[in-house]
């Protein structure tokens, strides 16, 4: 196979056993790759009901066929998994140099099955793999470990590891790789840790081999000419901020949650501003494999109360543990962001938990006495405080650690906690913006910005400007923005570049770029139509995952303070989300019935 | 009239060199063309237009003491 490798790595944990089985070219064609071929096994393999953190439930790192080529972004991998936050599907995605490694090892796609009796951690080695003993790396943090394992492996090997906070079942425990990339979302570390997988190790040999090379590099070419003279001599905004120049958009549309989205602006913005980040703390800017962007942060804060250095913070943490936490200290975020990377946690959720503690605290539903401090927001040492407790789950980081619903709902106020199927919202208020309200109830996931991200039609025009208060034209183009996404995760991409640079900014967004890419490097000859198919698939298999798990339209809903309650502040000031009315036109759109079921028509249609 | 503006991250070279917003003086009927035409920034230059916080396009039309924000079309993270 081209671009494909053809080779899935199945690992079972209980046995310690490495097997090797070939990928079907019909099922990498239908499915594409990555978030496709992962949520095609997990579908073949795994009961929707299992217990997420049990010997039963599967692990999957999926590279796409981009993956480790010279496409532009080619860098991106996905680990899917039932999760233990949500009880739904997951998909996780990250880049670095990790998931281009595994590529040029030859494997597509590793599932980890059953559970390890003591730690473990996979080493691939061009063709050959095995399971070692990493009883000696249990407890350490991923920085550690990644340093250990290039000394006891080959140096050059890349790495994904959990940190302590996987090892211990925190449920939106992450999975680090190259150090500092997160597939963070949903607690795909804390599945990791359940098997007692401590990491995956990877020295890779050769290049992935290509159909056509000739015309991949030649439309390589092109469209990094393009992306450069597009650039005009200047850099690129996310070069030079970093994703935390986003602030400047969420704060001026009103969509920066604030204070557990108590508000939609933030007075303390400038501070936790990308630009801020550029002039006091950024070392260098960082790309990730074949990327032309580079919009990583290697910083370091010298502020002698939170030393440290390291990689970000990103835009969602600024959001998350900054202006949620009312927190206008740049120090104290960057800081606890370096404490999530290296215990091996989300930092979306992990702010988001703590914003809705400090409600929680103000409200006098949670005693002083549970934390053993005062708990206001805008604390930026209990900031810190709290997400090293709760990697360690000591005191009331125990119950952080379960992730906001849990905790609120502990306190008996569940309706405080800022999630959809208990999944904590990305960085922007969806009362401020309608469509990413239908976003986050809809996604499989639970809420997230990666489920066909509409910030880029509500507030950068791409493909093309929807009034962001608007909510009677969403539906149809969030779905197909939807279906687009799963294309350029399932081939490999990051959506950085694939938006701007591989799709149509017309209407009806035809993904001609990645088509182009794909078939030289395939040879699988997709057209338009087939593709876009593809993509609906994906997202579809990923909804029936979800229904036979057993959730379904009553959990395509949102908190009543983004339903119910008007946002106080900035332009969306006096509006609520108006899902309702946003989620009949979808289903209709989709081809599920009422209850958000995928109709067996739509089924068959898909070849589901 | 006068409309205050803000440039943020790339396109703050089309503002003066010193933080904070510009006051742009203009004549009644003015439209933000107007005051793209004023910072010298080409029209191909891609970038969100924003007034008194909503989305406005080359040809919304300005009033005194409207305040228009201009920033690279980025988001993400």
């Amino acid at each position: 196979m081209y671009g494909w490798r053809g080779k899935i790595l199945r690992v079972d944990l209980t046995r310690g056993r490495v097997q090797e089985e070939s990928s079907d070219p019909r099922i990498a064609k239908d499915f594409i790759g990555g978030r496709g071929m992962g949520i095609q096994r997990l579908l073949a393999e795994v009961d929707p009901n299992c217990n997420p953190l049990g010997p039963e439930n599967v692990l999957i790192m999926a590279a796409g066929p981009l993956t480790g080529t010279k496409a532009p972004t080619g860098a991106r991998y996905m680990v899917m998994t039932k999760s233990p936050l949500t009880g739904s599907v997951t998909c996780s995605n990250s880049g670095g140099q990790f998931p281009a490694e595994l590529k040029k090892a030859g494997v597509d796609l590793i599932s980890f099955h059953g559970q390890a009796a003591a730690p473990v951690y996979l080493w691939i080695d061009g063709e050959k793999a095995e399971l070692r003993p990493a009883a000696h790396l249990w407890g350490k943090t991923t920085h550690e470990t990644d340093a250990a394992l290039q000394g006891e492996t080959a140096r050059g090997a890349r790495v994904a590891c959990i940190g302590p906070a996987g090892e211990r079942g925190v449920l939106f425990a992450s999975i680090m790789n190259d150090r500092d990339r997160a597939a963070g979302r949903s607690g795909v570390g804390a599945v990791m840790g359940s098997k007692m997988l401590k990491a995956v190790a990877v020295r890779g040999a050769g290049e992935v081999p290509l159909f056509d090379a000739k015309a991949f590099d030649e439309f390589v070419k092109k469209l990094n000419k393009r992306f450069r003279d597009n650039l005009k001599g200047g850099k690129h905004p996310l070069n030079l901020h970093g994703t935390a120049v986003t602030v400047m958009a969420t704060q001026n549309f009103g969509v920066l949650p604030t204070r557990n989205f108590q508000q939609g602006t933030f007075e303390g913005w400038e501070e936790i501003h990308g630009e801020n980040l550029t002039r006091k703390y950024l070392v260098r800017p960082k790309a990730c494999f074949s990327c032309p962007i580079g919009c990583g942060r290697v910083t370091r804060v010298d502020d002698p109360e939170f030393r440290g250095e390291g990689e970000g913070p990103e835009y969602e943490t600024v959001y998350s543990l900054g202006s949620n936490c009312g927190v206008a200290n740049l120090a104290a975020v960057t800081k606890a962001n370096y404490i999530c990377n290296e215990m091996g946690m989300d930092t979306i959720s992990m702010g988001s938990t703590i914003a809705c503690a400090m409600e929680l605290y103000e409200r006098g539903y949670l005693p002083e006495a549970d934390v053993g401090r005062a708990l206001r927001f805008g604390d930026a040492h209990a900031l810190v405080d709290l997400t090293l407790k709760t990697a360690q789950r000591e005191g009331i980081g125990d119950l952080l650690a379960l992730g906001s619903y849990r905790l609120a709902a502990h306190y008996g106020h569940p309706e405080l906690a800022m999630v959809a199927k208990k999944q904590e919202f990305a960085g922007y208020d969806p009362r401020g913006e309608q469509g990413m309200g239908l976003a986050y109830a809809t996604s499989p996931v639970g809420a997230s910005h990666m489920r066909g991200d509409p910030a880029y039609i509500e507030l950068l025009g791409v493909p093309m400007l929807l009034d962001p208060l608007s909510w009677d034209d969403k539906a149809e183009l969030i779905k197909d923005w939807q279906d687009v996404f799963a294309i350029i995760d399932a081939a490999g991409l990051c959506v950085f570049f694939s938006v701007r640079n591989l799709v149509t900014p017309t209407r009806d967004i035809r993904p001609e770029g990645i088509m182009e890419l794909l078939n030289a490097a395939t040879g699988a000859g997709y057209d338009l139509e087939e593709l876009v198919r593809a993509g609906e698939r994906i997202f579809n298999a990923e909804r029936l995952f979800m229904v036979k798990a057993g959730l379904s339209r009553e959990d395509d809903t949102l908190p009543p303070r983004i339903l119910r309650e008007p946002l106080p502040d900035g332009p969306g000031q006096g509006s609520v989300c108006h899902l309702e009315e946003m989620l009949d036109p979808y289903y209709q759109v989709r081809g599920w019935d009422q209850n958000g079921i995928p109709t067996h028509e739509k089924l068959r249609e898909l070849g589901l | 009239m006068k409309v205050e503006v803000q440039l943020y991250a790339t396109l703050r070279k089309y503002g003066p060199l010193q933080e904070g917003p510009l006051v742009v003086d203009l004549t009644e009927g003015d439209q933000v063309a107007r005051v793209l035409e004023i910072l010298g920034m080409p029209p191909d230059e891609e970038k969100v237009i924003l007034v008194n916080g909503r989305p406005a396009k080359w040809d919304s039309v300005l009033t005194e003491g409207d305040r228009v924000v201009l920033f690279p079309a980025v988001a993400g993270g």
